[in-house]
């Protein structure tokens, strides 16, 4: 299984790219061109950033459409916080933009959600992540169910069909989204490669899910 | 009960850092920000707090402003190898690309000071350059009376006239993601924090603070819990085994907070 | 041949290859001996250019501590007192080196130290602090407080004559002990750290105790200066009187003979590290660093308790191109505390700097206008280290260009 991680200037790739050298990926490649897509079978997007910005540099270099045909053809990729965020069809951050559409729904700003208490924005926190059993990614990730995970985030991104939020964390009374995705297509609002040995720990059951899937 | 333990469960956890004061390729412990003692090896002290539990680990090079250099990249790049946990990085910071050198080599934040009380404008470029989240505003704070405290830059050694509050609340307001909060006058003693500096402080600001200096006991935890602060950062306590990490852990959650790893 | 100028100081600068310091730096004066035709012993480089205090640092490395500390307890077993009296001096203002030496011979070495001060002519308010947290640890103490008047003229006349106003308070800090030791009939001093160790004679090192040399004289008036001036001119002059002059002046050694007083410094048996003694005091003391930077140099414990301190380091400056950043950075290289790139960093930065924050102070004190300082300077200024460069006093080969004559960092 060939696997990139992609470089479109938003985010640490070095952190990742030595979390899932650790969890057992192998041939891993940095991707900054949406050309080079076709030869890889699973990519990762990382993200750290404005999601405006980050918007705009996919469409500006083309990486959005080649990922989003990637995807058509059958690509598997795991998206990591603004990376997750941008599955979505647009984000309102700073200026409302377009994200990759992979997903319906919209990126907000967890300043609107109803807390019983207003807590600290952005959420700095490792966050137990709870499963919703009966989506399909509980059968191979169940292990990490209830373990914590760093979180660092101001946006949120829940999808509008309940079918694709497969995780969230509880935060005074609301239910934000932790892991989002279907079938090939998986989204991290944590920070695997920031979660010490837990986080290790889902990159390499990611890496049996999408072995067994591509 | 089950009531009181669901309450709990939705509070944010407090975040228990590691801080390495670092010189050269020293790991340094000093008391009131004076002082060079070598510890020995951060990336060994550094890989044993990872793997006994810690949250997120702080590299301040202490001396970098004062002698005008910076925290080097290399350091950040080894310290990040094995370590799969937050890391703020922070030194001599004086510019953006100061900045981005040290988060390519895998720093998650990077912490300024000297160069931030200069140019508070230089944070602002910062936020919107890297994000809030990824820009720390390091205040070291020395009391200078009974309810004021001044903001100290170059490690400790140069007054600005400064109120720790406005300043506080400036950086705030230049979108820094957090608060490292240093107490000059507890820094090293292991007699307990400035809990009156805690609090001021976390009173003033709506982002999180995080206190630094004076830990020596676990009997230090309840009254700074109690101020509202968002984490805690150790260092003389741990380097020089005073505490364990999951003896703090566990007193932090005795005292009825929550700390990742650690359920009630 | 080297050549040298007037007051004794060769005329090319050459920087040790090791530390900070220059070819410039005078070794320990006996200062009532010191005038102006005095001629400095400038610190002494070996042929590698490395200069005698770094050379002794790495001979500090071979000793053989425990044998040192074996002969401590062995001069504490001979001097100590098991009637209750005291039996040790421990000189001092409440510095760090002093309120290591005071707690380390009570409280490890089981001695009844007595304290004694001569103060500093202008307190700073973090030394009369960290003054009241020594006693506070367990000890008495005997002040000698100067004649004011005569304190205060003896200043101003050895900065106008010497550009040293440092002078009196090294007459005393250095005559007080053994006096006391005298009248308590209490034989043994202790010393800290042996100033020799930055530069004098490595021979001054290799033995545990002072030279008597440095405050005793056979001769109690005659070639004696104080302030540049002689007794003669001083008591003529200012219509001072022999017990005026008498806290200033040399023992009698046939008095220390008497009691049988020796001089020792603990640097001799105790690797004595500078930083290690700042920790020592904060971790065992009340001891308090100052809240900010020292002007003219870098770190916030050193020598904090004397106004006047400040000035005497802008002298130094002037006259030998050495500032307290120079004397500070020299001392961490040798102990392994700093690079000699951060020293020269440091040097660079903060050698020199104007003693901005006591001058005034200084100056009401010794009782002479800004005028007269600048003059003074001006005078004392060694021509073949400085240079007028757009109307500003500029060193002409100060230590950073080394760096940048070679073209690299």
């Amino acid at each position: 299984m060939k696997v990139g991680i992609v470089d479109f200037g938003f985010g640490n790739l070095k952190s990742l790219e030595r979390a899932l050298s650790s969890a057992g990926f192998k041939n891993l490649n940095i991707i900054d061109n949406g050309t080079e897509l076709h030869n890889f079978d699973l990519i990762f997007l990382p993200g750290v950033g404005v999601y405006s910005e980050a918007s705009e540099k996919l469409k500006h270099t083309g990486l959005g459409k080649a990922v989003k045909s990637f995807i058509r053809n059958g690509g598997g990729i795991v998206g990591i916080c603004l990376g997750m965020q941008l599955f979505s069809e647009c984000g309102n951050e700073i200026v409302k933009s377009d994200g990759l559409a992979l997903i319906e729904g919209e990126v907000k700003n967890m300043k609107n959600l109803p807390f019983r208490k207003k807590p600290l924005i952005p959420l700095v926190n490792w966050m137990p992540v709870k499963f919703k059993r009966k989506h399909e990614f509980y059968c191979d990730l169940n292990e990490i169910d209830g373990k914590e995970f760093y979180f660092i985030h101001s946006y949120y991104f829940r999808p509008t069909c309940e079918d694709y939020l497969a995780a969230t964390y509880r935060l005074n009374g609301v239910d934000v989204p932790a892991i989002v995705g279907r079938g090939n297509i998986i989204g991290l609002q944590f920070h695997p490669e920031k979660s010490g040995l837990v986080g290790l720990k889902l990159l390499s059951l990611l890496l049996n899910y999408f072995k067994g899937k591509l | 009960m089950e009531v009181t333990k669901l309450a709990l469960r939705e509070k944010q956890k407090i975040r228990l850092i590691g801080r390495l004061d670092i010189k050269g390729p020293r790991l340094i412990k000093g008391i009131h920000l004076e002082g060079l003692r070598p510890v020995g090896d951060p990336f060994d002290f550094a890989q044993m707090y990872y793997n006994e539990g810690i949250d997120e680990l702080i590299y301040i090079d202490v001396v970098a402003s004062l002698y005008e250099r910076s925290l080097k990249a290399d350091l950040v790049n080894t310290a990040t190898e094995h370590c799969f946990i937050p890391v703020v990085a922070g030194g001599g910071i004086r510019s953006i690309l100061d900045a981005q050198k040290l988060m390519k080599a895998g720093a998650d934040k990077v912490a300024l000071n000297t160069a931030a009380v200069r140019s508070p404008l230089l944070l602002a470029d910062l936020v919107k350059k890297l994000g809030s989240q990824s820009v720390v505003a390091s205040i070291e704070a020395k009391q200078s009376g009974e309810n004021d405290w001044e903001v100290y830059t170059e490690s400790g050694r140069e007054p600005s006239g400064i109120n720790v509050i406005d300043w506080a609340r400036k950086v705030e307001l230049m979108g820094v993601g957090e608060i490292l909060l240093t107490s000059i006058d507890k820094e090293g003693t292991g007699c307990g924090f400035d809990i009156g500096l805690a609090r001021s402080v976390v009173r003033a600001v709506s982002i999180p603070v995080i206190i630094s200096g004076g830990f020596g006991s676990l009997s230090h935890l309840q009254p700074v819990l109690e101020t509202g602060i968002s984490g805690i950062a150790v260092a003389d306590a741990l380097h020089f085994h005073k505490c364990s990490i999951s003896d703090i852990k566990a007193a932090i959650s005795a005292a009825g907070y929550l700390v990742r790893g650690h359920y009630t | 041949m080297t050549k040298i100028n007037k007051y004794g100081l060769p005329l090319e600068v050459k920087f040790c290859k090791k530390c900070t310091m220059s070819n410039q730096r005078p070794s320990s004066t006996v200062e009532f001996k010191n005038n102006q035709d005095i001629k400095k012993v400038p610190i002494h480089f070996d042929e590698k250019g490395v200069c005698d205090a770094c050379n002794f640092a790495e001979k500090k490395k071979t000793i053989n501590w425990e044998d040192r500390e074996q002969s401590l307890r062995d001069l504490c077993d001979r001097f100590r007192r098991t009637d209750g009296r005291y039996d040790v001096v421990v000189p001092g203002s409440g510095g760090k080196d002093s309120i290591v030496a005071a707690h380390v011979l009570k409280y490890k070495y089981n001695m009844n130290p007595i304290l004694v001060t001569w103060p500093p002519a202008i307190y700073t308010k973090i030394g009369r602090f960290n003054f009241e947290k020594w006693l506070e640890s367990g000890f008495a103490n005997y002040t000698y407080h100067q004649n004011k008047r005569v304190h205060k003229i003896l200043t101003q006349q050895a900065f106008l004559n010497l550009c040293h106003p440092f002078q009196p308070f090294i007459l005393g800090q250095k005559n007080l002990a053994p006096k006391m030791s005298v009248l308590l009939d209490v034989p043994l001093v202790i010393f800290g750290e042996n100033e020799a160790e930055y530069g004098n004679a490595i021979a001054d090192n290799e033995k545990p105790t002072r030279d008597q040399k440095y405050f005793s004289a056979t001769d109690q008036l005659r070639d004696i200066y104080l302030g540049g001036l002689s007794t003669q001119e001083l008591m003529g002059k200012y219509k001072f009187s022999l017990a005026d002059l008498e806290a200033y002046l040399p023992v009698n050694p046939n008095k220390l003979a008497e009691v049988g007083t020796e001089v020792h410094y603990l640097g001799y048996y105790m690797k004595w590290h500078p930083q290690e003694t700042y920790y020592y005091s904060v971790e065992n003391t009340d001891f308090q660093p100052n809240f900010h930077r020292t002007e003219g140099s870098f770190s916030k414990y050193s020598s904090l308790d004397d106004k006047i301190d400040w000035l005497h380091y802008y002298t130094t400056y002037i006259k030998f191109g050495l500032g307290r950043a120079t004397y500070d950075s020299s001392q961490e290289i040798r102990n392994g505390d700093l690079t000699r790139e951060e020293g020269i960093a440091l040097v660079k930065r903060y050698d020199g700097e104007f003693p901005q924050q006591y001058l005034e102070d200084c100056l009401h004190y010794m009782e002479i206008s800004k005028e007269q300082f600048l003059d003074t300077i001006e005078k004392f200024r060694s021509t073949h280290l400085w240079e007028d460069r757009k109307d500003q006093q500029v060193l002409k080969n100060p230590i950073w260009t080394e760096i940048s004559s070679r073209g690299s960092n």
